[in-house]
């Protein structure tokens, strides 16, 4: 077939690659973005907007269930790779490549749950309560297990809790992470939504005891950490000059002269990027004004006092030139102010708010500084 | 008259059969019909379907939307008008207009347009 | 009325869908451009796009609601059709309604229905939660458009666009509407769920109503999304920018010349605003560019009464 092998080979000139960033494989990722950047392959946001699924690191357990979880969700054309070192990024994608690229629906079938679920749907009992039975007073363990089985595909249907006003809203869960562009690497958060509107926040897993990065890896993952937020904001063309600037950080040095060199041509280019952020005032609206943390609120609970302030003050932390060693704020202590930081805020707010907390310094020289975001 | 419906009738078409050639075009292709797979949830299953009763927290917007809508429904016969009628015309329709904007007004000071 | 028959509204199918390419070419190379690639592979890009997606497979998810689902879809590949349906050239249009300025507002008001059955139908949290968004997204931009389109009406007197195209025989209407203009503009931006008035498919929500979209499916909303860009660009044109109006060169040619650099402009102007997001929008919609647009009704309704 002539015509499948010439739309083959143009469609390989775009492939789109879903990132999973295990724990500790940061430079692993970068080193993948960066290449995926310069053969002008789109970093894909879903496993239906993938053709290749690359796992950045030793994957456990638990996020290798999730992987094959998605893997059975991405369509094909596709392809899985994992990579463990800098040095074969470009090998695995182009092999990855190449099997996109030759692929035949007929190689590679795809499990197709329909009719399994739907068998499972009649063996289940059917005297579910419908979503619009307004005296729904199971708690929500019961109502789970009763209704497991229960609907369509034998999943069940939605049921209701309270709002914020007491009214019996719909309620709808999602996981974010850990297979989630522009989400901190191993960590698992079940969001409960009302509308788009999160009611609360069950933290699956969060990795515990990361270690400081060496500085200059120290200074890009800050600016990786600038770059996803500022791409889940919409802000593509800035958030691709982060991610610039953090790959300048992170080339091979082939000696100390440039690695110098790097280094102070990356600082110029976060100024400039600082700069051109700091004059976006419509990013700056979108974002001002999101997440605020008090600094009384920092002291109770015990968070960073990094924290203060706004998503944009975090955003403008991010670009500035570091100071002194860095420590990050561990995961696990971002996982543990999620459930105060995130339930009342629409999802977008908590996802900008979830970027802007990782990557932050956990001590910062001049926290008084640091104003609060008025 | 006619030749304006055979127009508009070619443009639909011309859409429909180009829906209809992809679709078929695609499956001449792949010979395959599509696969069901679960919605993306970051690789974990769903507890429940999507598709439920969405907690909409902008409803107040909707109604002022519903009231300026059908004063839509005046404004088109009124542009075509108002030349014609003069200062009168313009005055009583954005007086008009200008109680809409009261409420509005209101609704932004409770809040209506913030939600989360 | 209207004039051409059908060869004239093939041509016209094959010009939109030209200018829409264009313009994910456009988009293409300033994206390469900011990540350093070169401009030839991003002026290929839709090609490769639309490659990449015919090969792939289609699916569903469970107990997605199909129907809906693919209408939505189809839906947004053939409204842009009907819209560039009332655009003239030379004094009248494919189908040169009296009331084809309605006409444009009734296909962009579709829209809204299609956007939100195309979250809806996927059975998926990201899809539902990106087709309210989008709602309310348009409950922002919806009224200043509408608003907007009236200006121009106004002043010629005729929601017949072939009319209106006729009244800027001496002066652009853009000159002395320019709110009315940049609000159809981003009017235009919200309808084509695209840019700064997409975050119902943005990157925070997996790509919100395009989640679960895969193969032909996305495709079709992705070029549906592009056409409607160009549809609308050339419905501003007329409304506007003199239609295809221009000396030398003949109407035809004019028309789609200013259509493409308006797309140009909206290209380049996308890729330097971030996303806006729908709750911080609406009060923008509705306290800013919506009395704003009324003033500017306004001013054109007080120039009309005073030139009698």
């Amino acid at each position: 077939m002539g015509m499948t092998s010439a739309l083959g080979r143009l469609a390989s000139r775009s492939l789109h690659v879903l990132l999973v960033e295990t724990p500790g494989a940061f430079e692993l990722r970068a080193a993948v973005e960066r290449s995926c950047r310069e053969r002008g392959w789109p970093l894909a946001v879903s496993p239906t907007d993938a053709d290749v699924v690359l796992i950045c690191g030793r994957d456990g357990d638990a996020l290798g269930e999730a992987v094959d979880a998605v893997w059975r969700q991405v369509p094909g054309p596709r392809a899985r790779g994992e990579i463990r070192s800098p040095s074969e990024v470009e090998a695995t994608l182009d092999r990855l490549a190449a099997v996109v690229t030759g692929w035949r629906p007929e190689q590679d079938p795809i499990a197709d749950i329909g009719a399994g679920r739907a068998n499972d749907a009649g063996n289940g009992h059917d005297d579910h309560h419908a979503p619009d039975d307004g005296t729904d007073d199971h708690t929500d363990d019961e109502s789970d297990e009763e209704m497991d089985m229960s609907g369509p595909g034998g999943i069940p249907l939605a049921s209701g809790a309270e709002d914020r006003d007491g009214l019996e809203m719909d309620q709808l869960h999602l996981r974010l992470g850990p297979v989630l562009p522009c989400w901190p690497a191993g960590l698992a958060v079940w969001c409960s939504l009302q509308g788009d509107v999160v009611t609360e926040i069950e933290v699956e897993t969060a990795p515990v005891g990361q270690v400081s990065p060496h500085p200059s890896v120290a200074a890009a993952v800050r600016l990786d950490a600038a770059g996803q937020l500022l791409r889940l904001a919409g802000a593509d063309d800035l958030a691709t000059a982060a991610h610039r600037a953090r790959d300048v950080l992170l080339a091979d040095p082939t000696g100390p002269e440039s690695e110098l060199e790097s280094e102070s041509e990356s600082a110029n280019l976060t100024a400039s990027l600082r700069r051109r952020v700091e004059r976006a005032w419509i990013l700056r609206w979108s974002l001002r004004g999101l997440g605020v943390v008090e600094q009384v609120d920092a002291a109770d609970h015990g968070w960073s006092p990094i924290w203060v302030g706004d998503v944009w003050d975090r955003l403008l932390r991010l670009l500035e030139p570091m100071t002194e060693p860095f420590t990050p704020v561990q995961l696990d202590e971002v996982a543990a102010a999620l459930p105060l930081l995130l339930p009342g805020r629409e999802l977008a707010t908590a996802r900008l708010v979830v970027a802007s907390l990782v990557a932050q310094q956990a001590a910062y020289a001049d926290v008084q500084a640091l104003g609060t975001g008025a | 008259m006619s030749l304006a419906y055979l127009n508009l009738t070619v443009l639909l078409g011309a859409g429909v059969l180009a829906v209809v050639v992809l679709y078929l075009g695609h499956r001449v292709l792949l010979r395959e019909s599509p696969v069901t797979a679960l919605p993306f949830l970051s690789g974990a299953d769903p507890r429940e379907h999507a598709l439920s009763r969405f907690h909409v927290r902008w409803y107040v917007v909707t109604l002022l939307f519903l009231a300026f809508d059908v004063e839509m429904l005046f404004m088109y016969p009124w542009a075509l008008v108002v030349a014609f009628e003069g200062v009168g015309a313009v005055v009583e329709m954005f007086f008009f207009l200008a109680v809409l904007m009261v409420g509005v007004v209101w609704a932004w000071r409770e809040g209506a347009m913030r939600w989360a | 009325m209207g004039t051409g028959g059908p060869s004239a509204a093939l041509l016209a199918v094959g010009l939109l869908a030209l200018a829409a390419v264009m313009a994910a070419s456009a988009h293409g190379v300033l994206a390469e451009r900011a990540s350093g690639g070169s401009a030839a592979r991003g002026l290929t890009r839709p090609f490769s796009e639309a490659a990449r997606l015919l090969r792939q497979r289609r699916r569903a998810t469970v107990a997605a609601d199909r129907l809906l689902w693919r209408s939505g879809g189809a839906g947004l590949g053939v409204i842009p059709l009907l819209m560039v349906a009332v655009v003239p050239v030379g004094g009248t249009a494919l189908f040169d309604s009296a009331v084809g300025v309605v006409w444009f507002n009734t296909a962009d008001v579709i829209v809204w229905a299609l956007v939100w059955l195309l979250g809806w139908g996927a059975n998926s949290t990201y899809g539902l939660v990106g087709g309210y968004r989008f709602l309310a997204g348009a409950l922002g931009y919806e009224l200043p458009l509408m608003f907007a389109l009236t200006a121009p009406a106004v002043a010629a007197a005729s929601l017949r666009v072939s009319d209106v195209v006729a009244a800027q025989r001496d002066l652009w209407f853009v000159v002395w509407m320019p709110v009315a203009f940049v609000v159809m503009c981003l009017g235009i931006a919200g309808f084509s769920v695209w840019g700064p008035l997409s975050p119902g498919a943005a990157t925070d929500l997996a790509g919100g109503v395009l989640a679960e979209l895969s193969g032909p499916d996305r495709l079709l909303v992705q070029a549906g999304r592009y056409l409607l860009l160009a549809a609308g660009s050339a419905v501003a044109v007329c409304l506007f920018l003199g239609g295809g109006s221009g000396p030398l060169l003949p109407e035809g040619l004019w028309l789609l010349v200013k259509t493409v650099v308006l797309l140009g402009v909206l290209v380049v102007l996308r890729r330097r605003l971030p996303l806006l997001r729908p709750d911080r929008f609406l009060e923008i919609g509705w306290l800013i560019l919506l009395p704003a647009t009324l003033l500017q009704l306004l001013v054109v309704s007080v120039v009309v009464v005073g030139g009698r």
